[in-house]
């Protein structure tokens, strides 16, 4: 499964990613880490990848944006500012944490505050699943670029071994 | 140094090494602009900090050209973590200069709480950078075998002129440079 989806991010010319570890994310990140068609930069902190993303779609080139959920909550400023404002298109992963396959008892509240944020700035977002990445990233993007605006991809777990 | 004379010196710089810079919201994007007005670059008007992580996506989207980050001491102050990012990338291509008057230009001056870092010693700490110079240094190094981050020492109280550009504007004009340039 992660073969196809690191194809498809090729094949769809999306080289540069971008991110803030989440478990769920892991093999993912992993993966595009030791993959030499791709350059992953670790970000010390979600709200930097949203200006790297930014640089990156404003010199042309496409980039994807993995994080929690909660690393949206910690970069709505820049998110406004800049992404909004330079109507920069690229596609961010949010491993949305707290929902109904996650029982931590510290991620509901990233729950809530995601989807009331992101509700409440009408701000496009898509769940899909591990199944479904391979196509929806590269759909998500090509919406992200008609839009003038970042598209959010959702995945509610990890991925099964 | 006043910060228009910075800019007018850091655009020489630039335009010899065919460069791309990424300006900080305020005082830094309009000095950059009144400096000289260039299709390589980027004016950041509403981000506050944001302009080394910009600047870092951006040397990363183009490989072969010199990015150079000017960041205002106060913003940079709000980002610091992206000296840790670069740091751990380490793009060659990549110079972050620090203006630092000390002051937050475009709200009355008051001082910015940067004041207790020492710049100068960012290559000490942060050390996937290569070197930390002044403006003086920049002139004798090899721009592509950094990253380099230079601290720029200038005095503060000067609003620059305005206004800026649209950054829908600034967006497509940068974008359609950097992908003219790579495929000539």
């Amino acid at each position: 499964m992660i073969a196809e989806i690191l194809n498809a991010l090729d094949e769809y010319d999306i080289n540069i990613v971008t991110g803030v570890p989440d478990g769920w994310l892991v093999p993912l990140i992993k993966a595009i880490s030791e993959d030499t068609r791709f350059q992953y930069i670790p970000a010390a902190r979600e709200e930097e990848c949203f200006g790297i993303a930014s640089g990156s779609a404003m010199s042309g080139q496409k980039c994807l944006v993995l994080m929690q959920n909660s690393g949206f909550l910690n970069s709505v400023g820049a998110y406004t500012t800049l992404c909004q404002k330079y109507q920069t298109p690229f596609v961010v992963l949010i491993a949305h944490r707290g929902g109904i396959n996650d029982s931590n008892g510290y991620d509901p509240n990233k729950y809530r505050s995601f989807e009331a944020i992101t509700s409440g700035m009408n701000l496009f977002v898509h769940a899909s699943s591990w199944a479904n990445l391979q196509t929806d990233i590269p759909k998500a993007y090509a919406r992200s670029i008609g839009a003038g605006e970042p598209a959010f991809v959702t995945l509610s777990e990890g991925m099964k071994p | 140094m006043k910060q228009k004379e910075a800019f007018k010196q850091i655009t020489q710089f630039a335009e010899r090494h065919n460069a791309l810079i990424v300006a900080d919201i305020g005082s830094q994007s309009l000095w950059l602009k009144a400096a000289k007005d260039r299709d390589e670059n980027l004016y950041l008007s509403g981000p506050m900090g944001q302009a080394s992580s910009v600047a870092l996506g951006v040397a990363v989207a183009n490989k072969d050209r010199l990015v150079i980050a000017a960041c205002g001491d106060g913003a940079l102050s709000m980002n610091l973590t992206s000296l840790a990012t670069i740091s751990h990338v380490a793009p060659k291509n990549l110079m972050v200069i620090v203006l630092d008057n000390q002051v937050y230009e475009f709200t009355k001056s008051l001082p910015v709480p940067s004041t207790g870092t020492d710049w100068s010693k960012i290559s000490e700490t942060f050390t996937g950078f290569k070197d930390t110079i002044d403006l003086k240094g920049m002139e004798s190094l090899n721009p592509q075998e950094g990253p380099y981050f230079v601290h720029a020492e200038i005095e503060g109280g000067e609003l620059p002129p305005g206004p800026g550009l649209h950054p829908v504007d600034v967006h497509h004009r940068f974008k359609v440079h950097c992908s003219q340039s790579r495929t000539q």
